[in-house]
Parts: C-alpha cells; sequence; structure tokens
C-alpha cells in the first residue's frame, strides 16, 4: 500500500493532468515537432515520459545522452512531474 | 553578464561595457561560423537555443567566473538563428588586474558555454545535406558505424552498446589509473560519465597521465579531463567535480550511479570508497599501482559478499610516493576499463569477484580470490548484509525519516514524513532507541548507507526503504521502470 499512512494521497495534482514536452535540435527533428501536451501517469518522472515518447516518437537518443529540465531548470532523471509542468529533453550542446 | 542575440553582435560595444580603471589586461574569445566541420565545407550555419535555460545557465557561468577567478569584469554573447560563414557566434570579455587571471577565466567561461548551455548547431554542407554538430553518436545509425569494431565482438552487438549508452560511471581520480579507464570508457560510448579529482594538472603527471598536454598545466584535472574527454566522444556527457570524494558528494551521486571505478593514489580513498560501495551495493573496481606491478579488484556480482581495501592491503602494493612508470598504470587502468565495459554490458568476466595482479618487474600475471580480513570492520553484520536493512513497504507503524533534498520533497510530498538530510541524521539528530525508525529515499542508496550506520552505532530499530519512493511508486502503478535499475541488481540477474 503506497500511500501509508499518508491521508492526503500520494498521487495529488498528477490524477488528470498534463505536462508540457519541448524537443531542440535532433530530437525535434526525430520527433518530427517541437513540443506538444502529454497526459501525465501516477508518478511519472521524466525517465518514465521519455521511455514512452521513445517507443512512440521512435527518438533514437539514449537517456544518458540527455539531459533534462523542468520548467527551465536543469533537473534529474527521478524528479516527479507535476501537472503542466514543462518538460525538455535536452540532446548534447554545441554552443560556442 | 549573458545575453543572446539575433542580431549581428558588435565586440566594440561589448567590450566598452567591461572597461574598468582597474583593470590591467583584457582577454577576450571570439568565435567564428568557420567553413569546413570534420573535412566538410560548411556553407552557413543554424544555431538553435532553449532561450530561458540558456540566459539562466550562461548567467550562472559567468557569476561562477567572478567567484572563481580574481578578475574585474565577464561578459558574454551568443549568437542564435542563421548565421553565415566568417560570423562571430559568440564572445566572452573579461577585464582583470592581472592577466593570468584574465586568461583562465576567459577560457573557462568558453569552455563551460560549450558544455552546459543549451544552444546547438546545425551545420548546412556544400553537397546540399546537414547535421547536429556534436550529436554525431545520437542516432542509432551513426552510432553502428561509430562502433562497429566493437559491436562485433561476440556478446556485445547492439544490445551491448545501447546498455553502455544508458550507464553512468563514477570515476575517482583522474590521474594514472584514471586517464586511461575514462578515455577507454567515453570512447566506448558509455553515455555518462562523472570525474571527482581535487588536484591540478603538473607536468611530472605528463608521462604517465595520458589525458593531459603541456599547456594543461595548473588547470584543475577534472576541467583538463573533460575537455579532452568531450572532443574523443562528444556524445557523452562528462560532468566534473574539483574536488575529493565526501561523503556528502557520495550520497547525492549513489542514486544516479551504476559502477564506481577508484583510480586514486591514495591509499585511504581506496578503503573508504570500496567500504562505501560494498554498504550501498554498488559495483566497484578499486586499482593500484606500484613502481612497475599493480592489481585491481572487481567486486563480486553480490557486491555486499565483496571484501574492502582494507582487507586486501596486505596483498597490494603502497601507492604512495614510491614512483611509477608510465605503462604500468595504463596496463592497469585499460584493464579495469575492460572489466568495467563488460560488467556494464552484463558479459560474465573470470576476474569478477577476484583480486588481479599484473607484476611487470617478475613477468608474473595472476588472479586470485581473496579472503576477507578477519576481523575486518567491513565485514560486520551490518556491512556485509544488505538485505538485512530493508523493508519493501511503507509501513505505517515506523516513524518515517525523508533524506531526500527540499526539491525532491516539493515534487513528491510524503506528508507523514519527518524531513532531515542524511548528514544531519548521522550528526546528532536526535533518535530514540526504542522507537522504530523508516529511512526513505528515491531510490533506496542514501537510505541503506544511513540505516547501516545508525546500526554500527547501537540503533538495531532502524530500517531503509528497499528501492525507495521509485520502488513503491513502480509497486502501485503501471508506470514503465526507470532504465536506472541498479547495475547491481542487473549483473546478479546473469549469475
Amino acid at each position: 500500500m503506497l500511500c501509508g499512512n499518508s491521508g492526503t494521497g500520494w498521487f495529488s495534482g498528477c490524477i488528470v493532468s498534463r505536462i508540457h514536452v519541448l524537443y531542440f535540435a535532433a530530437l525535434r527533428d526525430q520527433a518530427g515537432r517541437s513540443e506538444e501536451w502529454l497526459d501525465c501517469q501516477p508518478g511519472d518522472t521524466p525517465s518514465a515520459v521519455f521511455d514512452r515518447l521513445a517507443a512512440s516518437r521512435q527518438l533514437q537518443l539514449a537517456p544518458a545522452q540527455l539531459r533534462v529540465a523542468i520548467n527551465d531548470r536543469f533537473a534529474e532523471w527521478t524528479t516527479h512531474l507535476n501537472a503542466g509542468d514543462r518538460l525538455a529533453f535536452i540532446p548534447p550542446m554545441s554552443g560556442g | 553578464m549573458f545575453r543572446l542575440t539575433r542580431e549581428p553582435i558588435s565586440i566594440a560595444d561589448h567590450a566598452r561595457a567591461i572597461a574598468d580603471p582597474h583593470s590591467g589586461g583584457y582577454v577576450d574569445f571570439r568565435g567564428c561560423v568557420r567553413n569546413h566541420h570534420l573535412g566538410r565545407d560548411v556553407r552557413r550555419l543554424h544555431y538553435d537555443v532553449y532561450e530561458l535555460l540558456a540566459i539562466s545557465e550562461g548567467q550562472r557561468i559567468v557569476d561562477e567566473a567572478l567567484a572563481r577567478f580574481d578578475i574585474d569584469a565577464v561578459s558574454c554573447i551568443h549568437r542564435v538563428g542563421d548565421l553565415e560563414v566568417g560570423e562571430t557566434a559568440v564572445w566572452v570579455g573579461v577585464g582583470a588586474a592581472h592577466r593570468d587571471a584574465a586568461f583562465a577565466a576567459c577560457r573557462y567561461v568558453i569552455d563551460e558555454i560549450k558544455n552546459r548551455v543549451p544552444i546547438w548547431k546545425h551545420e548546412f554542407y556544400a553537397d546540399g545535406t546537414s547535421s547536429w554538430v556534436g550529436c554525431d553518436g545520437c542516432s542509432h545509425a551513426h552510432g553502428e558505424h561509430r562502433y562497429r569494431q566493437q559491436t562485433a565482438v561476440p556478446g556485445v552487438g547492439s544490445a551491448g552498446q545501447t546498455r553502455l549508452s544508458e550507464a553512468h560511471v563514477l570515476i575517482v581520480g583522474v590521474g594514472a589509473l584514471g586517464c586511461p579507464v575514462a578515455d577507454a570508457l567515453v570512447g566506448a560510448g558509455v553515455g555518462r560519465v562523472s570525474l571527482v579529482d581535487g588536484d591540478h594538472v603538473e607536468l611530472s603527471n605528463l608521462h604517465r597521465q595520458g589525458l593531459y598536454v603541456e599547456t594543461d598545466a595548473g588547470a584543475p584535472k577534472v576541467d583538463a579531463a573533460r575537455r579532452r574527454l568531450v572532443e574523443r566522444n562528444s556524445s557523452v556527457r562528462v560532468d566534473g567535480y574539483a574536488s575529493m570524494l565526501d561523503e556528502p558528494l557520495w550520497r547525492r551521486l549513489i542514486d544516479e550511479v551504476d559502477l564506481v571505478l577508484e583510480c586514486t593514489d591514495s591509499a585511504d580513498s581506496k578503503c573508504r570508497v570500496s567500504r562505501w560501495c560494498k554498504a550501498a551495493s554498488m559495483p566497484v573496481i578499486v586499482g593500484g599501482v606500484h613502481q612497475l606491478s599493480g592489481g585491481f579488484y572487481v567486486s563480486p556480482l553480490s557486491v555486499d559478499q565483496g571484501v574492502c581495501w582494507d582487507c586486501l592491503s596486505g596483498l597490494s602494493a603502497d601507492c604512495g610516493q614510491a614512483g611509477v612508470l608510465g605503462p604500468t598504470p595504463m596496463m592497469i587502468g585499460a584493464a579495469m576499463a575492460g572489466e568495467a565495459l563488460r560488467r556494464l554490458m552484463r558479459m560474465n568476466s573470470p576476474l569478477t569477484g577476484r583480486w588481479t595482479v599484473l607484476d611487470l618487474a617478475g613477468g608474473h600475471f595472476a588472479s586470485f580470490e581473496p579472503a576477507s580480513r578477519p576481523g575486518c570492520t567491513c565485514l560486520s553484520p551490518a556491512n556485509s548484509d544488505s538485505g538485512g536493512v530493508e523493508r519493501t513497504t511503507l509501513d505505517p507503524s515506523l516513524i518515517w525519516l525523508d533524506l531526500r533534498t527540499d526539491a525532491e520533497r516539493v515534487r513528491e510530498p510524503l506528508p507523514d514524513a519527518i524531513p532531515v538530510s542524511p548528514d544531519a541524521l548521522l550528526s546528532g539528530f536526535p533518535l530514540d532507541a526504542n522507537q522504530a525508525y523508516l529511512l526513505v529515499c528515491a531510490r533506496g542508496r542514501r537510505s541503506g548507507v544511513a540505516a547501516r550506520a545508525l546500526r554500527d552505532r547501537g540503533l538495531q530499530n532502524v530500517w531503509s526503504l528497499a528501492g525507495g519512493t521509485e520502488a513503491a511508486n513502480r509497486s502501485t502503478s503501471r508506470n514503465l521502470p526507470h532504465k536506472g535499475v541498479s547495475a547491481a541488481a542487473d549483473a546478479q540477474s546473469i549469475a
């Protein structure tokens, strides 16, 4: 039983919700779009979302090659997503 | 100040902005669009950008330069959008009282921008094709070509290559052993490599530390190593930590890392890291060298059944200041990297769980299973039995202590848990010996380490949530499992 003795529940805020996914550079080419809204599932993390997208959008980059940003800040793959979050997967950078 | 622009960059305006009567020297760097890349004719390019993140990260780099170097001012502007050959793409300017700090800070800013600011270069070639720079290994098609000699080895294949690309390896020490290890792992396409080393490059290092060149002298090793490694394979993410591996950094990294390679020349560090790994069920390879001989230990598939460096110390050389011939660590490091690759790809190795020695002076190569040293504290029940502290459910009869970071807690509140950092918990946080506690983190490693430390101090009723909140989530939702299920668990599955 996940919620244990927590009365408020574990997944509040993420039951019926969507997240905004941004694609850049090589990932945008692979996904064929620059952004999309996705249904968020309970307990979603960037890692879980990427796993689903890698299959449905045929993304060819591995998570270890990417970094993650949530709401315009670098974040961890295990961070839990909330409704309305803006999620970006960052391919290897090549500025300068 | 860091800025982005879609218009041509006027260097004179930006140079004026950093003018300061206190400055005795100015160093600036101008990056331009060149007409060739890897032998191809470049006609024009386009910079894509994630604007909000680029501005905040760029400003963070500028602020870091001001804090780290004795300089008066620093400014950087990066062009995005469409550029023609010869146009200025980026400009970094630094003013300082003395030139050394200005040169160093300018180098720091441009290197960090290339690594950390989300800007992507799309090159268009004379033959009508185009490509994203730095992403050569990013598609399976390119990866297949790049690694074809490696995937052709029996047991590797595309499945092994994918496992490498998904792995995160921590290399502790980027000296004589760490250089060949990092070079081999990055070249092989391990997805992410984190380097930890607080030392600076010295000329006396160069005979055995192949990642460095003369002009790196004086630079932090992790910075110089990262520069070279990214040139070797731009699709690998390389992070550097310019410090020794202390407990807070270890606790930060353990939830993310799949394998540790201990490559320092410090017996203390080897002992500490091998014990930490054993306690956290983290696969580890520890090496040491001495003049013309050296050896390395590969933890067994059941990591907690292994030994620590202290158990091995009767077998190992003292790797202090006794001198070393360059090829010795190169060979030991190469062998350690080979074992790391096999472990990550879940290939069996006869050296797993064994201490392997290479004695070039006597011409011997041998490997044997080390015995635990009687009385070594790494063999205490709390350390040797990782299952002994674990609970698999959020048992409501226990008091929950939440060891996660503030950011993790905000993302996923555990309202009934008491928030406390692992450091605070282990340095005097009041615990009742008659009360049962459940320690919780994201993946169960931080909580496992802390629970065992508290057990060692006599608190027997302290438990760790196995697999952390992630495992708890997986058990109650159809959420896909995270790819980074610990390599220990993966490795055990092939036994």
